[in-house]
């Protein structure tokens, strides 16, 4: 059955297969080890950009300044908080709403009115002046809620997981109907737990989007102290027009200080890189491949 | 099954809860101001305007990278602030703060203007942003307000500058207070690698030909005396704007032309300098650099930070930039290249015998008022006291050494005054005015003046000389010794309708264009002409007319 695991070519195949997989992931890490190189280097170095994968005059000064910078570790702190907070509105909006909605149209009497409500905003939106404006008016300006309840409920995600329930087997909803298990238990107990490699994407994608969106932050908060980390590093990472600032050398250099820069960007990505070993035990497909027999 | 139904109460009940905070209403405001009252409870101390009971001004900033505060200070509770509580009764309350970058003061401002919030009273925006909120009937006029309050001090720091208000002068009202700049800082100086310079056995260039004998000299030499095997002459942004702060500019100057910007021709009349027959000379001339590899290959496509990194990284001889250029990033080479020098020299004259250079312009920011502005005063007020007091400090007068004792500089135990960061307990802090009293020629002038070897001795020169070096006081000299071959972007107004139409088009065909005959794509008559002719059928023509009526409309002459 499997002989054709034992030919000259498909060894050969493997060969470069590897290779070439290999060279991909080369290439996702290098700028990654470009960063890391830069943040351990010289000033002078960095300004000549003298630097490739391995640091030049190596300094940890980069990271003493960044990790002792207040406003840094504020910023990661609330980046932290708005990306839990967010998932947690995130996965329990959107899986109440994907959950009945994957329902037929005999179990849930009006689902396609109720579909299409949802639907019609993933394609109309009120634009940034009206949801400012809704923000402004909800009294959510400076707070954490700003950031958090716009995405609470995703549509594209929940049609994503819509599909999902229905492709699991109607057999396994029954067998838990007739042991006694209501609506809610179904949802906790059947398809939850069959559902978590699509709940452990849609989370990835949410938790990166909460990480990375910086321009909500900015305009939802009146104090730089609030800004996520996202939107401080938007501020630190866009080049500067230095001919039109009043040319304070001491402050030139430190605005345009590459190695600094480069050091925020790394401990700025590293805590959403830790996320991906954790979710990947749940990126296995085929879960209910066999569960129905007969 | 309980649990699901408790679950399910408790996420009504958060629903509700949401929607209980939207029915606070727009009116009611938890934080209404304590006080805020007008002219009329104002008396005099010290010879100033003092409040009493305080007023609270609500106002708004943007806050760039180069603000530092001290520890537990912010941008509203600061040892500035509480000096204008203390000295003037005026309490400061920035409602919101954004970030330099990206626009993010002029998003917010519309932002707030679209949802109808409370616009601050006055606040700092890009000159080439405030057009459009003059022009929307949302501010208000202020040359009344600077006629009665600026003092002498002030008027003569603004009559330095050249046509101060002409860009913001609507049907004869001035409508913006611009925040001038130091003059002269940003122009060019030419920067040499001084070591290669004795390794060619040869003197700065002063003219173009001695340039490119130099530039010749530098790409010959041996790779023992560079370190790299292959060396450029000369390093420039030429991606895509011609007149920023390492580019070429004032060799195209030379020719008599500078791009980009609107000048007057021979006849006198105003053009837009790319169209000018110079820039076609001065284009071959930049074509026989590339081909003769006195510019690095990919010039055309070089930003500023592509053009430095060739610099400071010890493979490029010569770039033209403004007089900080030294302190950052150019004496980098110095401590990446062991053996490197680096010199400020007079930039050169071309063929016409002599050049010219694009100024920087007076100002980058104005400061606009709201027509709903309280107490749009108190800005003048303080700042003409600054302007008294701070600007040029008296011996012996309170702000002699700077701003307070330990806040942005500290007097040490042995009566030394220290404005270095370290010295300073909590580091040092900014001073953030509502706008910094500057006197435009005050910097450059201070610093030619050292560079002829004289000590400082006035506070103001003390306190502005901290940190500087011989290489920028030669630059500052030079500057001011070539300061009258600086012209400036003759427009300075909204831009005219054409413009919003089709310059963005213009410029992009004027970029491909030119880049094109510097890569011998196209040849020289052939692609200059058809920029011409691009330029003059696609709104070139109006654009000019446009230019030329508003600058005769703003008075200029």
């Amino acid at each position: 059955m499997y002989m054709h695991y034992d030919t000259k070519m498909y060894k050969v195949f493997t060969v470069f297969n590897i290779i070439f997989v290999t060279l991909i992931g080369m290439l996702c890490i290098l700028p990654m080890i470009h960063i890391l190189a830069v943040a351990f280097s010289g000033k002078a170095a960095a300004t000549a950009n003298l630097i490739n994968l391995w640091p030049v005059n190596f300094t940890a000064d980069a990271f003493v300044e960044t990790l002792t910078n207040r406003n840094f570790s504020h910023a990661l702190a609330i980046s932290v908080g708005r990306t839990l907070l967010g998932l947690a509105f995130f996965l329990f909006f959107t899986i109440l709403t994907a959950y009945p909605l994957s329902k037929s149209e005999q179990d849930f009497k009006g689902k396609n009115i109720y579909l299409w409500f949802f639907v019609f905003t993933m394609f109309f939106s009120g634009g940034l002046v009206p949801t400012y404006i809704l923000m402004t008016r909800l009294k959510l300006i400076n707070s954490i809620f700003a950031l958090v309840l716009p995405g609470a409920l995703n549509v594209w995600s929940a049609i994503l997981l819509i599909n999902f329930f229905k492709g699991i087997p109607k057999e396994l909803e029954e067998s838990a109907t007739i042991d006694g298990a209501g609506r809610f238990m179904t949802l906790l107990k059947i398809f939850l737990p069959l559902s978590l490699p699509s709940l452990a994407t849609l989370s990835l994608f949410t938790m990166v989007g909460h990480w990375n969106s910086w321009f909500d932050g900015m305009i939802y908060n009146t104090k730089m102290e609030n800004y996520p980390l996202a939107t401080l590093l938007q501020i630190i990472v866009v080049q500067q027009d230095f001919s039109k600032i009043t040319a304070d050398p001491h402050d030139l250099a430190d605005i345009s200080n590459r190695t600094v820069k480069a050091a925020q960007i790394f401990i700025g990505a590293v805590p959403i890189l830790l996320v991906y070993p954790f979710l990947q035990k749940y990126f296995v497909s085929g879960i209910v491949v066999g569960a129905v027999k007969g | 099954m309980l649990s699901c139904r408790k679950l399910l109460a408790a996420s009504l009940a958060g629903a509700m809860l949401i929607a209980a905070a939207g029915c606070g209403g727009a009116g009611e405001n938890p934080e209404a101001p304590e006080v805020a009252l007008t002219e009329e409870n104002s008396s005099l101390k010290n010879g100033h305007v003092f409040y009493d009971p305080p007023i609270q001004l609500n106002i708004a900033r943007s806050v760039g990278p180069d603000a530092k505060f001290k520890p537990g200070q912010d941008v509203n509770k600061n040892d500035v602030t509480d000096w204008m509580l203390e000295e003037f009764g005026v309490k400061a309350n920035y409602m919101w703060t954004t970030p330099t970058t990206d626009n993010a003061f002029y998003t917010k401002i519309m932002l707030s203007i679209s949802a109808g919030e409370e616009l601050p009273e006055f606040f700092s925006i890009p000159g080439a942003q405030a057009h459009e909120l003059i022009d929307s009937g949302l501010m208000m006029p202020i040359d009344g307000l600077f006629e009665k309050h600026a003092g002498a001090k002030w008027k003569n720091a603004v009559a330095e500058v050249q046509d101060p208000w002409l860009a913001y002068t609507r049907e004869g009202q001035v409508y913006a207070y611009p925040n001038f700049d130091y003059a002269y800082e940003h122009e060019d100086v030419m920067w040499i690698r001084d070591d290669w310079l004795e390794a060619a056995g040869m003197e700065a260039p002063k003219t173009l030909e001695d340039l490119r004998a130099v530039m010749d000299a530098f790409i010959h030499l041996d790779s023992s005396v560079t370190g790299f095997d292959k060396v450029y002459g000369f390093t420039a942004a030429l991606q895509s704007n011609y007149t920023t702060w390492l580019g070429v500019n004032p060799v195209f100057g030379g020719f008599g032309a500078i791009p980009q910007i609107w000048m007057k021709d021979e006849a006198g009349d105003i053009v837009y300098g790319s169209t000018m027959p110079q820039i076609k000379t001065a284009l071959a001339e930049f074509k026989d650099w590339i081909d003769k590899s006195y510019f690095p290959p990919e010039v055309g496509l070089m930003n500023e930070v592509a053009a430095y990194e060739l610099f400071t990284s010890g493979r490029a001889g010569i770039t033209m930039g403004a007089t900080w250029c030294y302190d950052w990033p150019l004496q980098d080479v110095e401590k990446n290249v062991p053996g490197a020098k680096v010199g400020a020299y007079p930039i050169p004259n071309g063929p016409t015998g002599s050049f010219l250079q694009s100024g920087n312009g007076t100002h980058y920011q104005v400061v606009l008022f709201s027509k709903a502005s309280k107490n749009p005063q108190v800005f003048f007020e303080i700042t003409d006291y600054l302007y008294d007091n701070y600007a040029e400090p008296e011996k012996g007068s309170q702000f002699e050494y700077g701003f307070k004792d330990g806040f942005d500089y500290i007097v040490k135990d042995d009566g030394t005054v220290s404005y270095i960061e370290d010295d300073i307990p909590g580091g040092k802090a900014s001073v953030l005015f509502f706008s910094a009293p500057m006197i435009p020629s005050q910097k450059i002038a201070i610093a030619s003046y050292l560079a002829e070897g004289n000590e400082p001795e006035t506070p103001a020169q003390i306190q502005k000389s901290v940190g500087w070096n011989q290489i920028f006081l030669d630059a500052a000299r030079i500057v001011m010794s070539q300061k009258e071959y600086t012209v400036y972007d003759l427009f300075t107004g909204a831009p005219t309708p054409t413009m919003v139409e089709k310059l963005a088009d213009l410029k992009a065909f004027e970029v491909s264009n030119f880049s094109n005959i510097l890569y011998g794509k196209t040849g020289l008559d052939e692609g200059f002409d058809s920029w011409l002719s691009y330029w003059s059928s696609n709104g070139g023509v109006q654009i000019t007319e446009e230019v030329r009526q508003w600058y005769k409309d703003a008075g200029g002459e």
